[in-house]
């Protein structure tokens, strides 16, 4: 089977046991891999109202076809499993070297099901497949317990694992590799850890069978040199993400003080140049030709990041502008294996509620030390850290604040304000987990580019295609920054699989994928009331710069969402109508 | 008239510098200012005048100060 290796690993760790069993041939031409195949075995054999925490949800780990071959920028991992913060679909992504290590490996996905009597972590080396006690890494930061699983197994494994922020089920708890890449949001890692998993050890010997090897190797080269390497995604290699900073606060879409303004007065010292001035280093994953990562050194503390999100959510938006700082709290959330997302969303929600005299929680915006106390005490459910693991949403119905719960479905905003981007605002409102840049980032478009950002018109369509997009590139498994088109994408895949692949045939298979994640939510019980916008957005005008005044009316909300629903074969509540699921073979 | 123009990200490859003053005609629009530098707009995104939001087709004054960024996709 060209391009994928025809075999899955099932693992059952309340047996302590494993077996391997065939893909599905007919899942891989309709899913593709990554993303869209772990949405499938997810829809196919996880019972409706299975508790995340619970045994019975599973965790599946999905490479694509491009994984571990000659195509750049393909060395992501999906994983995909029931979210605890929301209940809802929950597909992550993670880069580093383990999609790779476990394609050569011989499998297309491990699936990981029950729970461990005691913690373990699983060991897989080729055809070898073992579950290891994780005893004496009980407690241990993501940090020490990859540094020490690679001194026993070998500095080229690759190590998936959690933090005590996973152990103990915090709501946004993520899993961590290679130190400080993760698969962040949604409480991925409470999953892994509500199933006494410590870690995942991947090595792998083996190769992937390309159909048309030499045909492959031309076509990626080709596209490599004359697509990927242009100025069009070396933003990425120069800059990384940080580069947007400086884009969101022009566009005025800055996150400053829990949403409360869009323009941050102190963005000078977190915009990219201040981040290059302390990078020592790039980094890469596996067949990455761009390089991303940043490693920085700033003050006693050195991380590979901040990403954007960091440094907007769990900066600007916590009204913190000293990167050293900054710096400091996403190496403490990478070491306990916490979400910077949604660690600084629920900081900057509290700080808010302490200043309005809501609730003192002890925190305010730009409170450094108090700050850097945060990730500790969540990791630990300490102090005020016990309810800060609970999230935005959680937090908001226990104390109220609902008006400026930055969140949708359990999920916190990510750092980009919809107020200057009200495609964005759909995006968050329309995303299977939630309030997601990941699912559709029409931002470029609007705050970053030509579109105007303060209309719905067009944008419930672009909305669509743009989900259409990521899902199916998620699934084959390519990076976010490389811009591609579906007709690169095809031409790489023919050659791989040695058929005709067509961009059309990969743009159904996104629009394919994007539904199944749909149907998966409402059998959980999602509607449309649940594709909404906390009232921030609609009703409070920002203060300052490029979205001075500007709010995104609830009408217009309401008018594009319909729009949306209705360009999708939705029908008026959001459900896929009949005629569209026979349409996409669901 | 002079103009200062700063180039982001992988558009100042090559320059040597990253901020470029230059003599333009007044009035001058951004667009026959980015083909002066021989910046392909393709690659071109986010356009900014002293700070603020502009596009190719805006106009130059006096000591403005031109922010060039990449397109950039992602997040």
């Amino acid at each position: 089977m060209p391009g994928y290796q025809g075999k899955v690993l099932r693992v059952d760790l309340a047996a302590g046991a494993s077996a391997v069993e065939k893909l599905n041939p007919d899942w891989a031409d309709l899913f593709l891999g990554g993303k869209g195949l772990g949405i499938k075995y997810l829809y196919e054999e996880l019972a409706p109202g299975t508790g995340a925490l619970a045994p019975e949800n599973k965790m599946v780990l999905t490479t694509g076809p491009f994984t571990g071959t000659v195509v750049p920028c393909s060395g992501k991992l999906s994983i995909v499993t029931k979210s605890p913060a929301t209940g809802a679909i929950l597909d992550c992504s993670i880069g580093g070297t383990a999609a790779v290590e476990l394609k050569r490996a011989g499998y297309d996905a491990v699936i990981i099901e029950g729970r461990a009597a005691e913690p373990v972590y699983l060991l897989i080396e080729d055809s070898g497949v073992e579950l290891r006690s994780a005893g004496e890494y009980r407690g241990l930061g993501c940090h020490a317990t990859e540094n020490k699983l690679k001194a026993v197994h070998g500095a080229e494994c690759s190590v998936l694992t959690i933090g005590p922020a996973g152990e103990n089920m915090v709501s946004f708890a993520c899993i961590s590799s290679e130190l400080y890449r993760q698969a962040g949001r949604g409480g991925v890692g409470a999953v892994m850890g509500s199933k006494n998993l410590k870690a995942v050890v991947v090595k792998g010997t083996g190769g992937v069978f390309a159909a048309d090897a030499a045909k492959l190797m031309d076509v990626a080269h080709d596209a490599l040199k004359n697509d990927l390497l242009t100025d069009t995604n070396l933003w990425a290699f120069t800059d990384g993400t940080p580069m947007i900073v400086e884009l969101s606060q022009t566009a005025g879409i800055l996150p400053a003080n829990n949403f409360q303004q869009g323009t941050f007065d102190e963005f000078a010292g977190i915009k990219s140049e201040a981040l290059i001035a302390l990078r020592t280093a790039k980094k890469g994953c596996t067949s990455c030709g761009l390089g991303c990562g940043n490693f920085v050194r700033a003050g006693r503390s050195a991380v590979e990041g901040p990403e954007y999100e960091t440094l907007a959510i769990a900066g600007s938006n916590c009204g913190i502008g000293s990167l050293d700082a900054i710096v400091e709290f996403n190496r403490l959330c990478d070491d306990l294996g916490l979400d910077t997302i949604s660690a600084g969303g629920v900081t900057a929600f509290v700080m808010e509620l302490t200043e309005k005299g809501v609730h003192d929680f002890g925190l305010r915006f730009g409170d450094v030390e108090k700050y850097l106390q945060v990730p500790g005490l969540i990791a630990a459910g300490e102090g005020i850290g016990k309810e800060l693991a609970l999230g935005v949403r959680a937090l908001s119905g226990i104390y109220g604040g609902q008006d400026c719960a930055m969140q949708v479905k359990g999920l916190e905003f990510p750092g980009y304000d919809p107020r200057g981007s009200w495609g964005m605002g759909l995006a968050y409102a329309t995303a299977p987990r939630g309030a997601c840049h990941m699912s559709a980032w029409p931002a470029a478009d609007e705050a970053y580019g030509e579109l105007d950002p303060f209309t719905t018109e067009g944008k419930a369509a672009l909305v669509r295609d743009l989900q259409h997009y990521n899902a199916a590139k998620f699934s084959l498994v390519l990076c976010d920054f490389w811009a591609l088109s579906f007709d690169v994408m095809a031409g790489m895949l023919t050659a791989l699989l040695g058929r005709e692949v067509t961009a059309g045939e990969l743009e159904l298979a996104g629009e394919r994928i994007f539904n199944l994640a749909r149907l998966f939510n409402i059998r959980e019980g999602f509607s449309g009331q649940d594709d909404t916008l906390p009232p921030r957005i609609y009703s409070h005008p920002l203060p300052s710069g490029a979205t001075a005044g500007k709010t995104m009316p609830e009408a217009d909300f309401k008018n594009m969402l319909g729009e949306y629903y209705s360009l999708r074969g939705w029908d008026e509540s959001g459900r896929p109508r009949p005629d569209k699921l026979i349409a996409l073979g669901l | 008239m002079r103009v200062a123009v700063e180039l982001k990200g992988p558009l100042a490859a090559g320059r040597g510098e990253k901020q470029i003053t230059l003599e333009v005609p007044p009035r001058a629009i951004v667009r026959e200012l980015l083909a002066e530098l021989g910046l392909n707009e393709k690659h071109v995104g986010l356009l900014a005048i002293n700070s603020v939001k502009a596009n190719l087709d805006s106009h130059l004054g006096e000591d403005d100060r031109l922010t060039v960024f990449p397109v950039v996709a992602g997040g």
